[in-house]
């Protein structure tokens, strides 16, 4: 099994400008990093840093709870 | 004193001066409890991801004013209490997030209230702008870091080569040798064609 290199590269690290879009005012932005269900993508998955995921978690819970992201969501509506 | 600024929700069926009154009447309530605004931003009628009090629309409007933090649960009652704001929510900024070059707020409920859609669309129109060149940079990084590079390694890894491999030592070569031997053979019937002829 040959060893591979798929090293995740955070985006808020490679670009900074993004870090001021994190915000629960950008829900489009916010999208990026939720699900189709409206899940929180972990950021294993995503290559987010901790330090970022933890602002983003953040942000989108407070997007949600003011109606800007959804709690949950069906895709097949 | 700290910065803070309040989103909240009001009803989307009220008009344009039912809604100025009802912004008014939280910028004296936030006065009356020594709280300074700043600035107003009314985003206008959006859809909301879900329905709060069976509506799905609302119109957004964003409150930023300097407090002592003291007064902030009085304003949230009062926030909860108005029949008009179907939600809201308080968060704490720092000065550099004050919004500047903000419009008077009759000039922003006439351009806004005149045409509801032209501010929604004005407003989802600036966001694509800044949001494409993230998106697309957040696309990249996704589809780079997740699961379909895993899926292009392991395919890249095994199969392909492999195949690659076959293919390149194997059959085209075989075909090779086939179609070279098919002409030797055809040259040599020709020959003994021209021989018997």
């Amino acid at each position: 099994m040959a060893l591979t290199n798929n090293k995740k590269i955070c985006p808020f690290k490679e670009d900074p400008k993004l870090i001021s879009k994190i915000s629960y005012k950008e829900p489009k932005f916010l999208k990026k990093f939720i699900t189709e269900q409206g899940k929180i993508i972990p950021g294993f998955v995503t290559g987010v840093s901790a330090k970022y995921q933890r602002l983003l978690t953040k942000e989108i819970k407070r997007a949600r709870n003011i109606a800007l992201l959804p709690y949950v969501n069906d895709p097949r509506n | 004193m700290n910065y803070y600024e309040t989103l909240f929700i009001v009803h989307s069926a009220l008009d344009s001066s039912r809604l100025k009154d009802i912004i008014v009447s939280v910028h004296d309530m936030m006065g009356s409890m020594n709280s300074k605004v700043y600035a107003t931003d009314v985003w206008g009628k959006k859809k909301l991801s879900y329905l709060i009090e069976k509506q799905s629309y609302g119109t957004y409007v964003l409150v930023q004013f300097q407090s002592d933090g003291l007064s902030n649960n009085k304003i949230a009652v009062e926030l909860e209490h108005n029949p008009n704001i179907l939600a809201y929510l308080t968060t704490k900024i720092e000065e550099q997030k004050l919004e500047k070059d903000i419009k008077s707020l009759d000039e922003q409920l006439s351009t806004g209230v005149s045409s509801d859609s032209e501010n929604i669309s004005s407003s989802e129109a600036k966001q694509p702008i800044n949001i494409a060149d993230e998106s697309g940079d957040v696309e990249e990084v996704e589809s780079a870091d997740g699961s379909e590079d895993v899926e292009e390694v392991e395919s890249a890894d095994e199969s392909e080569d492999a195949e690659e491999v076959e293919s390149a030592d194997g059959s085209e070569d075989v075909e090779e040798v086939e179609s070279d031997t098919n002409n030797e053979s055809n040259n040599e019937k020709n020959e003994d064609e021209n021989g018997t002829n």
